[in-house]
Formats: C-alpha cells, structure tokens, sequence
C-alpha cells in the first residue's frame, strides 16, 4: 500500500495538470522581479502636451485625404481597362473608405480628446466621402456604373401587341 | 544566322497563329452527326428501265427539270442532273439505246447524250444558235436507223420550223433543214421510211388544225427535200391526237365521229391518198373519250408491227393492230388505271395495272401478243396512303432458270415511286412528292408518358387530397425509375452491338418508311434540350409527312387526294398552321392545312395531330370542305380555353368565320383587336379590314358559317401597271425579341421600331421605258400607313427577302452593274420610346429612323432566311442559299446599316465593322461543308430548347438539315470537356483538404503538448 502511494508522490513530484481545476481559481502567478502592471508614459512632463494631442488628431483625420494623391497616381495608372488588378484597386478604393466610415465611431472617440474635434470629425468625414467619390468617378469612367439608360436595357419587358393582324396574298 | 532565322520564323507563325480568328468549323467526325440530306428527282414524268446484265439502273426525267439515274436495287440516286427552270431545260424525250441515254431539253433546241452508268455527259449539240423562244412548241422526236443498220443510230428533232437530224454515236449534227410552210403548224409527226432502195426517207407531217396534214419528205442521209404534199382533212382539231406507226401509217382519233382516221404516206408519189375512217362500233368497244398511243414512244414500233393502243376511257384499253385498212384487236382489256410496253425478245410485252374492289390491292398483269402471262400476275399491297395509280413501267428479262422475269415500276397519285419484283415484293419506295414540298413546320415532342403523368400529378381534379397526391407520386417516380433502368439496359445493349441506328436504315439519299410502330412511341419522347423533333411537310400533291428530324425518315405520311394547292400570287402555297403544340398536355396538339379543293374552287381544312399524323377529326379522314372560297385565312395568336390558336377565315363576300368554331366567343371578345388584310398580286390593291358582329338576321347556324363581318378599314393602291406584288412579308408571330433596343458608343440607346403590324410588300415590274425595277413597301396594316418606301431601279427577281425584329434584308440582281446585291433596311424608333410597355398602330410613335445599306455579293440566291432561337438572346445569323449549292451564315452584323464609311472612336465602341462594299463570304460560313443542294425552295429554320441552338431546314428537290449556333455554343459544355481531369482535381483537393485539415488539428495538438 505505502508503494503505491509513493509510486504517486515521485510521480506528482514531477509534474502534474490538474484538469479539475476551473479558471476562477486560477492563483495569480508572482510576477519576475521588475515587472510592474502599469503602462509606463514615456515622459510624464508631455502628458498635458494638448498641441501634441492636436497635432496626433490632426493626422488621424487627415489619413484618408493623403491617400488621396496617391489613389489618384494609381488610377491614372491603371487605366480604363477592365481587367483583375485595376478591378481590385477600384475594390480597395471604394472599400477603404467605407470600412472607415463605418468604425466612424471608434475614429471619433479618438478624436474625442482634441479641442478641434468637430472639425477634425467634419474633415475625417469629408475626405472619407471624397475617397469614395474618386472611387466612384474611377468606376464610371472604367463603365461599371449603371448610370446610362443602356445599362438597363436588358430589363426591359417586350412591348405589348395591341392589336392582331394577319392576311397576304389572296388565295 | 540560320538559327536566329529559323526562330523569328517560330515567333512569326506563333504571332500569326495568334492572331487567327477562332473557327467555327466542323470537325471530321461530326459530318452527319447532326445534318442529313436527301436528294430527290421530283415527279415522275418518264422512265426507262435498264435491261438485265450489270446495267441496273432505271433512268428517269421529271417535271423539276431533272434526269436521274436511279439504283435498281437500293433506289437510292445513283447520279442526277438538274436542268434550268423554265422551258429552257424541259425534258421533251428520253431514249435509251443500250447503249447511250439521250436527252432532248429546251422544246428541241438541245440534243444531249450521256454515260447511262455514270451520268457523264458525252456530247451536247444544239439544234439552234438562238436561244429559246418564250413559248416554243412541243418538239417531235423520233429515233431511227439510218440504211436499217443498228450501227447507225439517229435522232431525228424538229425545232422553231427546223428539223436536225443528229448521230447518236458521237453527236454530230448530219443536216438541218427549214420545213417549208411550217407557220400554221401546230405540231408536227416524225416518220422514216427504210424499205425504198435508197437513202431513206424522214417524213416531217405538220398538223394544221381545220386544214389537215403537210407532208414532207426529206433524204434522210442528207436532208434534201424530196418533195411535198397535202392530205386535206378537216376534221382535225387542236387537240387531235396522232400517232404515226412503220409502214408509213398515220393513225388519229377523231373524237367526233368516233372512228379511227389511218393514211398511208406516199413516199414516191406526188399524189396523196386520203385518210380512211374505221368507225369504232364496228369493234363493239366503249368508248367514251378516247385517244391512240404509240407503244413505244419517240421511235417507230419494231419489225413491222403497226399495232398501237386504244385508250377507250379512264379504265380500259384496247391493244390493236392494222390489218390492210382495217383494225383487228389484239388484247382488250377493261380495266386498266396504267399500262407499259416494253420489247422482249423482239416481242411486244403489255403490262397492265389495276386495282381491285376494295382498292386495298393493285393487280399487274403482263401480256404478250397471244394472251396474258399468267407467271408474271402480280397482286401487291401498296403502302397505305400512296393513292392510285398513274404510270407502270415494266421490264421483262430472262431469269436464271430461262423463265420470263419482270420488274415494274409504278407511280402513284401521291408522286410515289415503288419498284416491284417479281413475287410482288416492293424492293423499294421513292416519296418524290417530298420534292414539291410546300410548307415546312417543326413540332416538339411530346414528352414521355411518365412525365406526362407527373405533370398530372398537382392534379386537374380539385378533389385530390394530400394522400392520393403523394400516393400518385411516388408510383409515378417507381415508374420513372422503372423506364430508366430499362433505358439504360437498352443503351448498354446499344453499344454493345455498336453504334445506334435508330431505324435499321443507314445513310440513304431519300426518305425510307419507318420499320415498326412498336418502339415508335418510346423513341418519340421529348429530349433535354428538344433538339429532336418531327419535320412536318407538306406537299404539292396533298401527301403530308412527318419526318424524323434524326435521320429524315418518314415517321408517317398521310395523303389527301382531294386538295390541290393554292396559287397566291404565282407561286403554288400550302398554309400550314401549328394551331396548338405539344406543351398543353393532355390536349393532344394539332396542326391545320387549309388548301384548294381539287374538284370545286372552295377549300378544304384539314386538321391532324402532328405527332402521329392522324386527324384530329376522324370523322372527316380528308378534311372539310369550306361552305364559301376564301380569299385569306390566318391563324391569329389569340388562343382558346384549350390552349388552341383561332384560325380566322375570311371568304370571297367578306364574310368572316372561326375555325375551330369553339374559339367563337374569345374572337368576339377581341373582335376590336384583329385586324385583317389581303394584297392582290395583279391590281396591286392592299386592303384593311376590321371586324364587325353580322346582324341577326344574317346568321347561320353551323360550323364555318360566319360570325362576322369584314369591313375595310383603308386601301392602298400600289402602282400596278406593269408591275405586280411578288412578296407580302410579316414577321414571325412567334418570334421572340429579347433586346429592344441598340447600344451606341456613348452608351446611349437606340431603340428598336418593333412594329410587330409591320408587313414588307414587294413589287417587280417594269417602268415607262421598259426598265426594270423593284420596289419595297413597308406597310403597317393595322393602319394602312405607309411606313417606308424604295424603289430600285434597273434591278430585277427574283427577290429574296427576309423580314424579322426592325430589319429586313433582300436579295437581287442589279441589271445596270451586272451583279448580286443584297440591302439590309433596319427601322429605329430614336433614342426614346413613345410607349415602353406597349406597342398600338392606332397609336404610333413618329415615323422611325430608316437606316440602309446595300452590298454587293457574289451569288444568286435560292432562299434566304434567319436563324431563330428560343428566347431570342442568341445574335442572328441570316442563312442564304446559293445557286451553287451552299448554305452560308452571315452574322446580322455584317449586314448592319451602321457600319460607317470611316469609323470613329465611338463607332469602334458600338462595335461597327467598317463599311466595305463587297460582302466577303468565308469557307467557314457554309454550314453544308460538301453537302451541296440544289433546287431548294425554301429553307425553314425553328428553335430548339437550348438557346444557342436553331434547327434549320433547307427543302425542296434536295433537304438538308443540320443545327445552326450562331454564338458557338455557349450554354452547352464542350465536347471535349475533361470531365475526367476536372473530376480528379476536384476530388483530389477534396482529399486533401481533409488530409491538411487533420493534419492541420495534430500539428496544433503537438504544439499544445509542446
């Protein structure tokens, strides 16, 4: 009997995982030595630096409009043909900015802080929607907006015939 | 050096490779898997049955201009020439030697002899510098052995007042000679008489109705005219028949006095002895109307036998000789519907074909000089619906055994061809009516009985409950499953006997009967995509077919000996109508033929279903005869609570009645919608009608007795002076239009003028200064209005036209440049629609844009047409056939009336080819590859279920049809689709999707151990 019971003891001894065991009894681990919980500012003297806040809102805001020349750059690279890169570019044109207004909120929170907030909101929202006019004029100008009356002639019904008629030649 | 060019020869065929338009083409081992063609000759107007040895043909001339020589055994043509239409290639004679085979066409102005076992051509001489005269007189012909020598055969023609005399051996013309006094002559007789001691004498007899005969003799060796005379005989008429027999005999009936007229023509003496009469009492005949025949024709009877047939009536004839100045009767036999003579062992055989009492059997009966052969009495059972007969024509050969052996080809009212051997088996049969089909229609299937059910199965009744529903169900689907293993071990049967022939008949050139209707039904069912469908054609003598659209074979065939076509116009129709299709289930379909009755001026309708052609009224076997003629009947796109389209009849007082007569109530319903209108061929008079209710009092009670009247609603007058309407083209009412409209460079849209009242009216004729023209009409006849008109001038027919969606494209020839042009007319609406959702000539958008444009193109036509698809998405191809045989596709682009003379940019965008003036036609435009055909009369095309896909149908003395894509076949996978290696990828990265996945889970469990 007391084999057996040390045959356990040397094998717990060496290691063990206890399956039983739920998450809220999970014991904290002691931290190593030099950890410390708290995020550290870099320097504590900036921390009411509010241009520098400005300046950090600023530049969210103005993301979406620096892209911008380079969208242009792009569609005047890609041309007018349909094909599958210039396709995906328009893709990601018209994509990105729409994903970007759609996390409107999240960017705003962000924005929250910056004395400027409202405009920097008004312009984030702008540039946004001037992405995805640019987007728009590049897909009109490849055709692929149903804008002209040709783009839905397929749907239309056949004409009704009012009247029935028959005859030729006489017998 | 060379290395370097050796590699820009690679880089320039693979640019040029490159660059190649893809081909629409047939590979080697599609020929015939989906086309068949059939050649045929036409009606029977003469024929000659080769003599025994190797030499199995039978030789034949026809009313479509055509000589044939037909295999004895299989019946399949074994060569054919078609001549012109017209009197220029008329068949006059056919003679056959044994050795050669000589023709005389053109009412004699061409002598030609040909190889009897190949068809070639040997020699051609023609009798005249000139061409032929508008009507000419039928030519007389005789064959004759100058100095009595089998060695020197001559053929003897007379031609506009001339008479030739040709070498059969090698074409040479002998002599010519004018006949002196030949202008009042109405025809003339040919006689030679070989017994003088000198060259021979060839007696020209020129029939002078009132007067009597001129006589006169020529030297047969050299044409110098030995002298003439007269026999007065005033009781000639214009249709006096004569015949001339050796001995120097002429033999006439003279109907009026009923007697038989003999004169013996002095050959020597100046002075003519007259003509004596035999009245025919004396011979104890009965006679009614009765004419003389020669036995043999365009050569004088052998030996010296002066014996000719009597025909006394309809159904019987005599078989006499002359004895001295009397007639002595051979045979006399009462009941004859055709005979034959033919030489056997230097005697006359007489065959005779009758029919019995229930005329379920015909009789053919041989007899020679002393009596009839009792051996060769044959009684036969001809096919069902082959009519009576018309023509025999018999051989009589020694057989193995030394017995006399015969063989009788026989002509029937339908056109039909059998050949008979001895025994009374029918070797074979000819439908040669098929060559004057009238009117072609394709009818779908009906789909298989299972299904049938199934569509039964939501039920007509309203009775049903759930249990029975589901009950009914499931046995149909056991069924379904049932016939599909049986399918499926019928075509593993198939392919283990190889290839699948579905009627036992390999490629034939002519229709051949189907074998047994037992499968028949089975094989009759619709298929996936409806590319199987049963050809109904109707021809000239009132036989209708059902072919099979596989192979051609005749699936039935049902004949009307009492209708005639109708003549609208110059040319010979047939309306043929599909009043109800296949997909009404269970009302059966029906199909309507509205044609002339051949005993009154009134018509007849007939009705039958078009999948196993049995009327659909079977106590009318032969059709209705219309109370009152008609002037117009049209089927109107109206149907009735059955699902059948109303036929409207419009008589000669105007009056109008429905067919069928059950439709009454839904026409009256939409009486203010239908409007009719007629076009006079020869006063160029269009007219609109409406309908009106008939008062009360006019009334009657009765089918096809009229409902309405037709008042006239407009009238246009076309120049009619000199000229006449030869086309009245409308659209096809069930044509389906899938785009409305255009697409321009800028994206805009032109709209289509898709005026479905819209008619083409052509007219040819002549001007003031005897210059030819064509003018083209383009009418709505709802309204009368003169939608666009052109006119052609120094051009001339026959034109070719096609009319569909807002475009019509016709053919002709330009007198002034010598040459083919075809036009293309497309009609736009503009760049905005008056009415979106529908289309009302009573109310009609300003007068469309006309845009045109003419071409020049290589060949004649034969027919034009366009191709048809389901739902109309598929381009059009126009097909045209060519004199030369061809079939071509021309996409509808290249014939657009916007292609410019100098593209722009937004032209290039539109698509537009650049205007050129000569329509190129590419080799891979035939659709026919060598399957040339020739006589066609018109080409038929229909949609079948697939999209891509149109069945077309060119018919007439040759039918060929085959299946035209026009986009390729875009809704169907290739042929050589890897199913195998899509298959395998598919599966294999299924595989290993699972394989990566489970992978995938023990690596990540490895890592966790980790």
């Amino acid at each position: 009997m007391a084999t057996s019971v040390n045959v356990v003891k040397n094998r717990r001894s060496k290691w063990v995982i206890d399956l039983t065991r739920s998450k809220q009894e999970r014991v904290d681990v002691v931290s190593p030595v030099g950890y410390t919980d708290r995020t550290l500012s870099e320097a504590a003297s900036q921390e009411k630096d509010s241009t520098l806040v400005t300046k950090k809102c600023w530049d969210i805001a103005l993301a979406p409009l620096k892209q911008l020349p380079m969208n242009l750059f792009l569609m005047y690279m890609a041309g007018n043909t349909i094909s599958i890169f210039p396709i995906m570019m328009v893709g990601m044109m018209v994509w990105r900015p729409i994903q970007a207004l759609m996390s409107l909120k999240a960017t705003f929170r962000l924005l929250e802080g910056s004395p400027q907030s409202y405009i920097q909101m008004f312009v984030f929202f702008v540039s946004n929607l001037l992405g995805i006019s640019l987007a728009l004029y590049k897909c009109s100008s490849m055709g692929l907006l149903p804008i002209y009356s040709s783009d839905w002639l397929s749907f239309l019904e056949p004409q009704e015939r009012m009247e029935f008629s028959g005859g030729g030649l006489t017998f | 050096m060379a290395a370097s060019s050796s590699i820009t020869t690679v880089t320039l065929v693979a640019l040029f490779l490159a660059h190649f338009p893809s081909f629409e083409a047939l590979y080697e081992d599609q020929v015939g898997k989906f086309d068949w063609r059939q050649q045929y000759v036409g009606n029977i107007k003469q024929c000659i049955i080769e003599h025994g040895g190797t030499r199995r043909h039978i030789f034949v001339s026809t009313d479509a201009n055509v000589l044939a020589g037909i295999h004895a055994k299989t019946g399949n043509v074994a060569w054919r020439h078609i001549f012109r239409q017209g009197d220029i290639g008329v068949i006059n004679a056919l003679i056959y030697t044994g050795q050669e085979l000589v023709t005389v066409t053109g009412n004699g102005f061409a002598v030609r002899m040909w190889d009897p076992s190949s068809g070639v051509l040997q020699w051609e001489t023609l009798t005249s510098q000139t061409t032929p005269m508008e009507k000419s007189q039928t030519p007389a012909v005789l064959k004759f052995n100058e100095e009595n020598s089998a060695k020197k055969p001559r053929i003897a023609v007379t031609y506009a007042g001339h008479v030739s005399v040709v070498n059969i051996k090698n074409g040479e013309e002998l002599w010519k000679d004018a006949i002196p006094n030949s202008d009042s002559v109405q025809d003339f007789l040919l006689q030679v008489s070989t017994d003088e001691d000198d060259d021979g004498v060839l007696v020209v007899i020129g029939r002078v109705p009132g007067i009597g005969f001129r006589v006169v003799r020529f030297n047969a060796k050299d044409g110098s005219v030995l002298g003439q005379t007269q026999i007065p005989s005033p009781w000639v008429q214009e249709d006096t028949k004569c015949i001339t027999l050796s001995g120097d005999k002429i033999v006439c009936a003279d109907t009026q006095s009923k007697s038989i007229r003999i004169a013996t023509v002095k050959p020597k003496q100046q002075t003519q002895s007259g003509f004596i009469s035999v009245p025919l009492i004396k011979l104890q005949l009965q006679i009614q109307d009765f004419r003389v025949e020669p036995l043999e024709k365009f050569s004088m009877d052998a030996g010296d036998h002066q014996s000719f047939v009597l025909r006394l009536n309809e159904e019987s004839i005599a078989w006499v000789k002359l004895d001295g100045d009397d007639i002595r009767i051979i045979q006399n036999i009462p009941s004859v519907l055709a005979h034959s003579f033919d030489l056997y062992k230097e005697q006359y055989m007489l065959t005779t074909a009758s029919e019995d009492q229930s005329k379920r059997f015909i009789l053919l009966q041989s007899f020679s000089k002393d009596g009839e052969v009792a051996s060769l009495k044959n009684r036969i059972q001809l096919p069902t619906q082959s009519g009576s007969i018309i023509m025999v024509s018999a051989s009589h050969m020694d057989k193995k055994d030394k017995s006399i052996g015969s063989r009788v080809l026989v002509k029937t009212s339908d056109e039909g061809l059998h050949l008979i051997q001895q025994g009374g088996q029918i070797t074979w049969s000819r439908e040669e009516s098929l060559a004057s089909a009238l009117s072609v229609e394709m009818v779908d299937l009906p789909v298989s009985e299972t299904e049938a059910q199934f569509e039964d199965e939501f039920g007509t009744k309203k009775g049903d409950n759930i249990f029975s529903m589901f009950a009914r169900r499931i046995s149909t689907q056991m069924s379904q499953l049932q016939s599909y293993f049986v399918h499926l071990k019928k075509k593993i049967e198939s392919f283990q006997h190889g290839g699948v022939v579905h009627h036992g008949v390999d490629q034939l050139t002519y229709a051949v009967q189907y074998e047994s209707d037992e499968t028949m039904g089975e094989y009759l069912t619709r298929d996936e995509f409806s590319l199987h469908k049963i050809i109904i054609v109707a021809t000239k003598p009132g036989k209708v077919f059902g072919l099979d659209s596989e192979d051609g074979a005749i699936l039935w065939s049902y004949f009307l000996p009492n209708v005639a076509p109708i003549e609208r116009g110059g040319k010979l129709t047939l309306p043929l109508m599909i009043q109800r299709t296949t997909a009404h289930f269970p009302n059966p379909p029906q199909c309507t033929i509205i044609a002339k009755s051949k005993d009154s001026d009134k018509n007849v309708i007939f009705s039958f279903n078009p999948i196993n052609g049995k009327p659909s009224l079977p106590e009318y076997p032969v059709g209705q005869v219309l109370p009152n003629p008609l002037r117009q009947a049209t089927m109107q796109n109206i149907v009735d609570l059955e699902f059948m389209k109303v036929i409207v009849l419009l008589d000669k007082d105007n009056k109008v009645s429905v067919y069928p007569s059950t439709a009454e109530s839904i026409v009256a319903k939409n009486m203010d919608k239908i409007y009719l209108f007629t076009a006079d061929s020869t006063s160029g008079a269009l007219n609109g009608y409406r309908l009106l209710p008939l008062e009360e009092n006019e009334l009657l009670k009765g089918e096809f007795h009229p409902i309405f009247s037709a008042e006239e609603v407009w009238h246009v007058q076309l120049p009619s002076l000199l000229q006449r309407i030869t086309h009245v083209v409308s659209k096809r009412p069930t044509e389906e239009v899938h785009s409305q409209g255009r697409v321009l460079g800028d994206r805009t849209v032109l709209y289509k003028y898709l005026n479905p009242n819209l008619v083409v009216v052509i007219s040819e004729g002549e001007d003031a200064t005897a210059k030819s023209h064509v003018t083209v009409y383009l009418i709505d006849v709802v309204t009368g209005n003169i939608v666009f008109q052109t006119d052609h001038k120094r051009v001339e027919g026959p034109v070719h036209v096609v009319h569909s969606e807002n475009w019509v494209v016709y053919h002709f020839w330009n007198n002034r440049f010598r040459r083919n042009e075809v036009t293309v007319l497309e009609l736009f609406e503009g760049k905005s629609q008056k009415n979106s959702t529908a289309f009302s000539s009573l109310d009609p958008p300003s007068a469309p844009l006309v845009e045109r444009q003419s071409y020049v193109f290589s060949e004649a036509l034969q027919a034009i047409t366009t191709t048809q698809t389901e739902k109309g998405i598929t381009s059009k191809h126009v097909l045209m056939v060519l004199q030369s045989g061809g079939i071509v596709s021309l996409p509808k682009r290249i014939l657009d009336p916007r292609r410019p003379l100098v593209p722009t940019q937004q032209h290039k965008e539109e698509g537009l080819i650049p205007y050129t003036p000569e329509l190129v036609v590419p080799q891979t435009a035939y659709i026919n590859y060598n399957q040339s055909v020739f006589g066609v009369r018109s080409i038929h095309t229909s949609p079948a279920g697939l999209e891509s896909t149109c069945l077309v149908l060119a018919y007439g003395l040759d039918f060929y049809f085959t299946r035209a894509t026009p986009s390729n076949l875009f809704d169907v996978l290739k042929e050589d689709f890897d199913y195998l290696l899509i298959g395998t990828v598919l599966i294999g990265l299924l595989v290993a999707a699972i394989v990566t996945r489970r992978l995938a889970s023990m690596k990540a469990l490895r890592q966790a151990w980790q």
